[in-house]
């Protein structure tokens, strides 16, 4: 008879874990072979376990532990009180054993005298055909595998004897195996049993399953056992660093370590393109852990070195192999049970939508074929090559102004992603979005629409909606990118934000865009952030916490893009200065008034209807969007109420930014204040109205012809109302123009040649008979270059260029020539405003004079633009970043950067993530209540699966369940 | 049974709710039209500048030139006049220069008066020429403030029929020479080029350049160095010599335009070639120019004219039926114009004519300096241009003078002054326009007008914007 063992159980600390340990006790009480003594060791307060009635017969000693103590550390508490030659037994508080499990495995110890350690089954408690953990190997990199975990218990393994580890729960470890073959204490709660075993196997011991001894454990939770997601890859890739660099020959160790961080990286990148950002804290803390906790790492190595016999070709066999691992690899495929919903672009007739825009797009905007550059509006040209545009989107010395340093506008990154993609002459990249962009918002709103109906007709109305919404048409007249650029963008935010809770894949794609059209328009920002964080309290308060996550990170890269501009505007005291339109300031005569705003027209011209019909008429325009307005009301009384009660208030949203912004004047130009352009909250609110509309077409109109009759109606009025809009560009009533491919004379544009680094200083003569004084760098001013920090200054930024502008128009005797070139100045372009008035004349006329006669200044004659002078002296390179802003533009730039990359990895799509995607309808928000809509040539072949996943509505609906009969009996009164 | 009835009061209470908010999100939208939003609004950054002001420079004309005296040589110019000077304000800090008239026959030398900055300060100061002429061949009176030098004038009121000799004079100040570039703008356009020598004015008849046109409008463009140019102009109808006039150039064009003080004197019999006529070329875009004439010091609505104007073609209208008396005249176009209005004395057989040129906007707080010329009556015209009242302070040429009177003025409104043959300083509290006009009383028609300029633009603090 053998030494009878010592059982250590590893306890939780309160109340249901005192419960749990409990009934733990009673088990090893019924034990057909008791141990000889119990060592509670409790991980926190002890109270209530000391407070169990009876437990003083039961258990030796109880010991408190840490919280935060790991399991191996436990056991290693506990040590002292083993006598020796006693077998040790593992347990945990939540583990409980069958009568005759230490009989099985002490008699299985008993039998076979190489094995060192016996392992159990270890089973659901609640139930236990299923195997929750017997034997555990490795692969050849270290990783551990669960041979059986997750399968149903037929007796399919009983025959299994040998494994390299297992877990460690329920270990029944020989009395005279030595004293270090006792749990690692420098692993973080995971793989124990593993590292057990083959150190076990290198002291020329073994470990023998015993799949008759069973121990029933809950599948989450135990001592010891991580609960959540992230502290579950902590411990697992702790351990397995910790067994990489145990394990490793000495001479490897070093390789290994330098290893670690690279490995971090790369296997980061992995979680975020597999969709488990959870896992890229853990991995970093992992490998940070691994490379300094150097003491615990060398008493591993000397505890294998003291008994190691065996060599590592022995284990070998054990591992598992490539082809066995790749068997295992189920990819899910099949999951989704027959394809629910296919995206039908090309069958449902959105490709020949598309083509149709594109053709009207041409039709449109003939002339604009030839242009090489687009201008007029708030239109520039773009820099010369894409390393200048990446550099304006990043934070540093703006090439505005005179020594302005800051935060870049986060727009214009999506100017440099925009030129990037015609890197030979940017500038021609907007004039093929604005032939683009008829087509472009086709397919961004039939994708859009692809959320709200699954019927083909729709989806194309809600293209064409989209694409003639008068906001829209009206930006791509008057010639402001940042609207047009929102207005494309803003149905992929939908499609993608409609989603972001249910997949991490769509949750990356919706914060990159997000972050994009709040680039285009920050202006809308409170109306996202107040949309986002009312879906956040809702899923929060309906406990539907992992969809919360993802939503909340749907504004994170956002945040993370415009956070330096906030840090400056707030130190600065400014902060309505960040609602500002980025770009260019377009400082209009007459705006809009709000009545016209609220009736969907975001100038006073009503989409170009002023000067196509007159006065006269003009009023009456507005009552072509009404049906779309009625179509959208009526989708609060939709069977798809809450759907249209989000989008209702999507449209409420944008209406209150539009009249908001029509009241805060923060740009300037020239002195000239613009408000904020009322065209984005629109272009928001017409997407509500348009997603309400068609929600009420898909679900409230019952009969297909009156539905038909409705769309018709509501798209040939918005068509109709869209027209003179289309017609401006050839009635020349357009703003937008033939651009120069440069804003300073050709001169100036030649000399420079890109290079950004020579500056000309541009004075305006006002005709209020101030000054105009800016300085611009390189071959022209740039969209790019365009900074909100300087459009809406209230105090002077930068180094100071008014005084030595005054100074070289007045009678000052000074080398004003030295004094521009010392700033790095090359030219003097004296410009004057289109229509001068007397004092701007006199101004300009004595500035002229003025600089004819000084010394250093070679006039380079009188262009298109102005009167130009070259200046003689040579320029001073401009002066550079300090150091401590080389630090913050470089932590800027890293931080953003690695948000934004992990946004894209998590927007790569995956085989997986694709299938998750199709298994799902694309339709959000349908009520369990309303009639399913099938595409019609699949009713025949899928007639059994007419039903849809029951799971489908009643997670996407705003989380009150609606399991009650009605939703098999509306299912049914689908009729084939 | 119960599920259908559970379902319908679903339904019911899902439609109800529906109908309400779709009310309450119309309502909202509707009632968001008239409810008050905030207004944020800030300042954009500004730089004021105190430029150190440049020496003040004013070129006079001189002599008068008579034209055709000699009748062996059309194109002589021979001095019929030396004319009065008269300067005011700090002449201590001044300095007289002479420069050469060599193409007239016995022309004194016009004078060129410089003020040197002195302590970051430009002396303030001004000068008026003034002449009276009673030969055959010209009669009548002119006069003309002494101006700076500009690069760029506009000379609208020429004459070149039968009976007209009018000449151009150009005078460089300066010590370089000037290429001056005239463009004609009349019937058709022509253009010749000057050069102007330094330190000299040179006197070019405008028949030798924009002959056969019947309203030569001239654009004057110096490069080089700047120049001031006038347009001195005899008129001889019917052997009878029927009035002098000295003209300066308008700066440029532009949209609105205020003519100050123009006097109708309506012919009580025979043919009317005496009345107000307005001349305006729109030089690059055609325009629709709205003419709104209205009694000077009234406010009252006057009369309005359309005129439709042709780029680059010059224009006139006749304002017939104008009684007695001045008349302001406003001219707003859809495009830049420039403009000038002929005005006429008669006393008995007797008449003058004179120009009237646009009056530009004198900035608020600036101090003008101005002149008055002996020989005449005169009156200071005065309008405002803001929507709100202005008061115009009307100073004696030094500080010390106590000689100040105010003038207030209402929205808009405008007022009349009479000043005696001295120095004033004006200095208005928002921006106006001003016009000093001269007529003859009791047996002599004499008239002459011309607008007050502003001083040179860096006298006063500059706003720079970035």
């Amino acid at each position: 008879m053998p030494a009878r063992a010592h059982a250590i159980i590893v306890a939780r600390s309160g109340r249901s874990a005192s419960a749990q340990l409990s009934r733990t006790l009673d088990a090893l009480g019924a034990q057909s072979l008791p141990p000889a003594a119990v060592t509670v060791v409790v991980l926190g307060e002890s109270a209530p376990v000391r407070a169990l009635p009876g437990i003083g017969h039961i258990v030796e000693g109880i010991i408190e532990a840490r919280p935060g103590t790991t399991y191996s550390e436990a056991v290693a508490l506990a040590g002292p009180r083993i006598a020796a030659g006693s077998p040790v037994w593992l347990l945990a508080e939540d583990t409980a054993p069958a009568p005759d499990a230490l009989q099985l495995l002490a008699g299985a110890l008993e039998r076979s005298p190489s094995a060192a350690i016996a392992a159990p089954k270890l089973v659901q408690q609640d139930d236990d055909r299923e195997i929750v953990s017997m034997g555990v190997s490795m692969t050849r990199w270290g990783r551990a595998i669960e041979l059986a975990a997750g399968e149903l218990d037929q007796g399919q393994h009983d025959d299994a004897e040998d494994a390299l580890g297992a877990d460690v729960r329920g270990m029944l470890i020989r009395g005279e195996a030595p004293k270090v073959l006792r749990p690692d204490t420098a692993l973080a709660d995971a793989d124990e049993g593993l590292d057990l075993g083959v150190r076990a196997r290198l002291g020329g011991a073994r470990l023998v399953l015993v799949p008759k001894a069973r121990l029933g454990v809950p599948s989450l939770g135990s001592a010891g056992r991580p609960r959540t997601v992230m502290a579950r890859a902590w411990a697992s890739r702790r351990s397995q660093l910790h067994r990489r660099l145990a394990y490793a020959p000495a001479a490897a160790v070093p390789l290994h370590w330098l290893s670690l961080l690279p490995l971090a990286l790369w296997r980061s990148i992995t979680h975020l393109i597999a969709k488990r950002p959870g896992e890229v804290i853990p991995e970093w803390g992992a490998a940070l852990a691994g490379m300094v906790r150097l003491g615990a790492l060398a008493r591993s190595r000397s505890a294998i070195r003291s008994f190691r016999r065996a060599s590592w070709a022995e284990i070998a066999p054990l591992r598992v192999s490539r082809a066995q691992l790749k068997q295992r690899l189920d990819d899910g495929h099949g999951t989704e049970r027959g394809a629910v919903s296919e995206l039908n672009f090309f069958g449902g007739g959105g490709a020949w939508a598309v083509l149709a825009a594109l053709v009207v797009s041409i039709a449109a905007f003939a002339s604009m074929l030839a242009w090489p550059a687009i201008g007029g509006g708030a239109l520039l040209p773009l820099r010369r090559t894409v390393v200048a545009l990446w550099n304006d989107a990043a934070w540093g010395l703006r090439d505005v102004g005179l020594g302005v340093v800051g935060p870049a506008d986060p727009f214009a990154g999506v100017l440099a992603v925009v030129g990037t993609l015609s890197p030979g002459s940017p500038s021609f990249a907007l004039v093929v979005l604005w032939l683009a962009a008829l087509p472009l918002a086709v397919l961004g709103g039939w994708f859009a629409a692809t959320r709200v109906t699954d019927r083909a007709g729709l989806r194309i109305l809600g293209g064409v909606l989209w694409a003639l919404a008068p906001t829209f048409l009206t930006a791509l007249v008057e010639g402001r990118p940042a609207a047009v650029l929102l207005h494309l963008l803003l149905p992929w935010v939908f499609h993608s934000v409609a989603v972001a809770h249910r997949s991490w894949g769509a949750a990356g794609a919706a914060s990159v865009l997000t972050a994009a059209a709040l680039a285009c328009a920050p202006s809308i920002a409170p109306a996202f952030a107040l949309l986002w964080a009312v879906a956040l309290v809702l899923m929060i308060v309906t406990h539907r916490l992992r969809g919360a996550v993802r939503v909340f990170w749907v504004l994170i890269p956002g945040i993370a893009m415009f956070g330096p501009l906030v840090i400056r505007r707030l130190r600065d005291g400014d902060p309505w200065a960040l609602l500002a339109d980025p770009g260019a300031v377009l400082a209009i005569e007459h705006a809009a008034a709000r009545a016209d705003v609220v009736m969907g027209f975001p100038s006073a011209d009503r989409a170009g209807w002023s000067w196509f019909l007159g006065g006269a008429l003009a009023p009456w325009v507005p009552l072509l969007l009404a049906p779309v307005a009625v179509l959208a009301l009526l989708s609060a009384l939709s069977p798809r109420w809450r759907a249209g009660y989000v989008l209702l208030a999507v449209a409420l949203a944008g209406v209150v930014t539009a009249l908001f912004g029509l009241g805060v004047v923060v740009s300037f130009s020239a002195g000239a204040g613009a408000a904020l352009w009322p065209g984005s909250g629109l272009s928001l609110a017409w997407l509500g109205a348009v997603g309400a509309a068609l929600v009420s077409l898909d679900t409230v109109v019952a009969m297909s012809t009156l539905r038909t009759a409705a769309a018709l109606i509501a798209g040939v009025a918005v068509a109709a109302c869209a027209v003179p809009a289309l017609l401006s560009v050839h009635q020349d009533q357009a703003l937008v123009r033939n651009g120069p491919a440069s804003t300073l004379p050709a001169l100036v544009a030649a000399q420079s040649d890109g290079a950004v680094d020579q500056g000309t200083l541009v004075l305006t003569p006002l005709d209020d008979g101030s000054l105009s004084a800016r300085v611009v760098w390189g071959a022209s001013a740039t969209l790019g270059a365009q900074s909100t920090l300087v459009n809406t200054a209230t105090r002077p930024l930068g180094d100071d260029v008014a005084t030595t502008s005054v100074d070289l128009l007045s009678g000052r005797d000074f080398d004003a020539a030295a004094a521009l070139a010392e700033d790095g100045i090359s030219f003097v372009l004296l410009a004057q405003t289109g229509q001068e008035q007397d004092r701007a004349r006199a101004l300009r006329e004595h500035a002229t004079t003025s600089i004819d006669q000084r010394a250093g200044f070679v006039k380079a004659g009188e262009t298109a633009r102005g009167m130009l002078w070259r200046v003689e002296d040579r320029a001073a390179s401009r002066g550079g970043l300090t150091a401590t802003q080389s630090t913050i533009a470089a932590v800027v730039g890293a931080v953003q950067l690695i948000i934004l990359l992990a946004a894209l990895l998590l927007a790569i799509p995956t085989r997986a993530s694709r299938r998750a995607a199709r298994s799902r309808s694309r339709i959000v928000g349908r009520e369990p209540s309303e009639p399913l809509v099938l595409p019609r040539r699949r009713i025949a072949d899928h007639h059994d699966e007419q039903a849809p996943p029951r799971h489908v509505g009643l997670e996407d609906s705003a989380g009150i369940a609606h399991a009650d009969g009605r939703e098999s009996a509306e299912a049914s009164e689908v009729t084939p | 049974m119960k599920q259908r009835t559970i379902r319908l009061a679903a339904t019911g209470a899902r439609v109800a709710a529906g109908a309400v908010v779709a009310v309450a999100c119309a309502v909202g939208v509707v009632g968001a039209v008239a409810a008050p939003w905030p207004e944020i609004r800030t300042e954009p950054a500004t730089t004021t500048v105190t430029p150190v002001p440049s020496d003040a420079v004013l070129v006079c004309t001189g002599s008068f030139r008579a034209l055709g005296r000699d009748a062996t040589q059309a194109g002589l110019m021979v001095s019929a006049a030396t004319m009065n000077l008269r300067v005011d304000g700090d002449t201590d800090g001044t300095q007289s220069t002479p420069i050469d008239a060599p193409d007239a026959v016995g022309a004194t030398a016009a004078q060129v008066i410089t003020g040197a900055v002195e302590d970051r300060r430009a002396p303030l100061f001004s000068a008026v020429e003034s002449v009276r002429l009673s030969d055959a061949d010209a009669r009548g009176y002119a006069a003309a403030p002494c101006r700076e030098p500009s690069l760029s004038s506009w000379i609208v009121g020429g004459d070149v029929s039968t009976g007209a000799s009018d000449i151009i004079l150009l005078s460089n100040p300066g010590a370089v020479t000037a290429t001056v570039d005239l463009d004609v703008y009349g019937d058709s356009r022509s253009a010749s080029t000057v050069v102007v020598p330094a330190g000299t004015q040179l006197g070019i008849p405008l028949a030798s350049i924009a002959a056969g046109s019947r309203a030569p409008v001239v654009h004057v463009s110096s490069s080089g160095a700047p120049v001031r140019a006038g347009l001195q102009s005899t008129l001889v109808r019917t052997l009878e010599a029927v009035g002098i006039d000295l003209q300066d150039g308008v700066g440029g064009a532009q949209r609105n335009q205020v003519l100050l003080g123009v006097r109708s004197a309506p012919a009580t019999e025979g043919d009317d070639t005496t009345g107000v006529v307005v001349r305006m070329l729109a030089p690059t875009q055609d325009a629709q120019t709205t003419v709104r004439v209205r009694a000077a010091g009234s406010a009252a609505a006057g009369d309005e004219y359309r005129v439709d104007l042709t780029a680059g073609a010059p224009s006139e209208i006749s304002l017939t039926g104008l009684p007695e008396g001045a008349y302001d005249i406003e001219l707003s176009a859809t495009a830049p114009i420039v403009a000038g209005a002929r005005q006429t004395a008669r006393e008995g057989d007797r008449q003058d004519f004179a120009w009237s040129l646009p009056a530009p906007e004198l900035a608020a707080h600036a101090t003008t300096m101005f002149s008055v010329p002996g020989g005449a009556p005169a009156t200071l015209y005065l309008h405002n241009a803001e929507s709100e009242s202005v008061t115009v302070e009307l100073g004696g040429p030094t500080a010390g003078d106590t000689a100040t009177k105010t003038v207030r003025l209402k929205p808009g409104g405008s007022a009349a002054v009479a000043v005696g043959a001295r120095g004033y300083t004006l200095t208005p509290s928002g921006r106006v326009n001003a016009a000093v006009g001269v007529r003859g009383a009791g047996g002599s028609a004499a008239i002459a007008s011309w607008p007050l300029w502003p001083g040179a633009a860096t006298q006063q603090p500059i706003v720079v914007r970035p």
